[in-house]
């Protein structure tokens, strides 16, 4: 089996970094939220903060290293306008996907949407990353990279069960003032 | 050892900063697409377009910020809060401005 320049960069861009990165992503995220010390033995926190360390990272450079191969080496390729006269498009992604209605979609949303958002991801992974590594095994002292998650959710289902039981505490005393008419 | 001893002001430079590089590139994008004139002058690599340098100054706007907010927060406690709520302000904005149906809406045929 062989590659071409072409296919090679494109297998490189979304199987090796864009598929690692989706890898690395879901370990990261278990390991953040497993990330308690009720959950965890202290050797078992280490162990947790050492892989997390590793996964992030790899999440970093992963993401840095797909969004430039990306913009820089498979996506001139995707953009590129064919030649005046030319009928046969297969070599011209976007052009061929925007000379038919029913599949310019996929750039007009798809491929636009894809090209910016990209590099939105190294940024925040970066961030996150340099977080990891200063904090270290303290991430998991206060619970608070899990709590970061979980306390908005709290609030907001404790504000939700405190709305509905004032809702049902008033529809009562509707309902009681009502059976107290004649 | 308790969290206290280490200083949150370096960790809030890097959120915040991040904030500042979502919102710079989801800015660009969006006058890029309005502005015809712009997108010709952020056209830094042809073969690439306006993308090169639409993400090259949110990029640029993310170090400079780090390096600054880093610098001002060295080894300072802060209230995470207000930090995190501009940040998460910043990325929306980056999100929303990156997003093809929102930054479209500002095309100029």
């Amino acid at each position: 089996m062989q590659f071409t320049a072409r296919e090679f960069w494109t297998a490189m861009h979304g199987m090796a970094f864009g598929f690692g990165f989706i890898l690395f992503f879901t370990a990261a995220l278990a390991l953040i939220l497993t990330l308690h010390p009720k959950l965890l033995t202290a050797d078992g926190l280490k162990r947790n903060v050492v892989l997390l360390k590793i996964s992030g990272t790899a999440i970093a450079v992963l993401s840095w290293l797909a969004v430039f191969i990306g913009s820089y080496v498979v996506y001139p390729w995707y953009r590129a306008a064919p030649p005046a006269g030319t009928t046969d498009l297969g070599s011209f992604a976007r052009s061929r996907l925007l000379a038919t209605p029913a599949i310019s979609g996929w750039h007009s949303f798809g491929m636009e949407w894809k090209e910016h958002l990209g590099w939105l991801v190294p940024i925040i992974a970066t961030a996150a990353v340099f977080i990891i590594w200063r904090y270290g095994e303290k991430l998991a002292e206060e619970g608070h990279a899990v709590d970061l998650v979980r306390d908005p959710l709290r609030r907001l289902r404790a504000r939700g069960d405190r709305q509905g039981a004032r809702r049902h505490h008033h529809q009562g005393s509707r309902g009681r003032l009502r059976r107290k008419k004649p | 050892m308790k969290n206290a001893e280490i200083k949150n002001g370096s960790s809030a430079a890097a959120i915040l900063a991040a904030g500042i590089g979502l919102a710079v590139t989801g800015i660009m994008t969006l006058t890029s697409e309005a502005i015809a004139a712009w997108s010709k002058a952020l056209t830094w690599s042809k073969p690439v377009g306006a993308l090169s340098g639409k993400t090259s100054l949110g990029l640029i706007a993310w170090i400079v910020g780090w390096i600054v907010f880093g610098l001002l927060w060295k080894g300072k406690e802060l209230k995470l809060r207000p930090v995190l709520v501009v940040s998460v302000i910043l990325a929306v904005v980056g999100l929303m401005c990156t997003f093809p149906p929102f930054f479209e809406l500002f095309v100029k045929e």
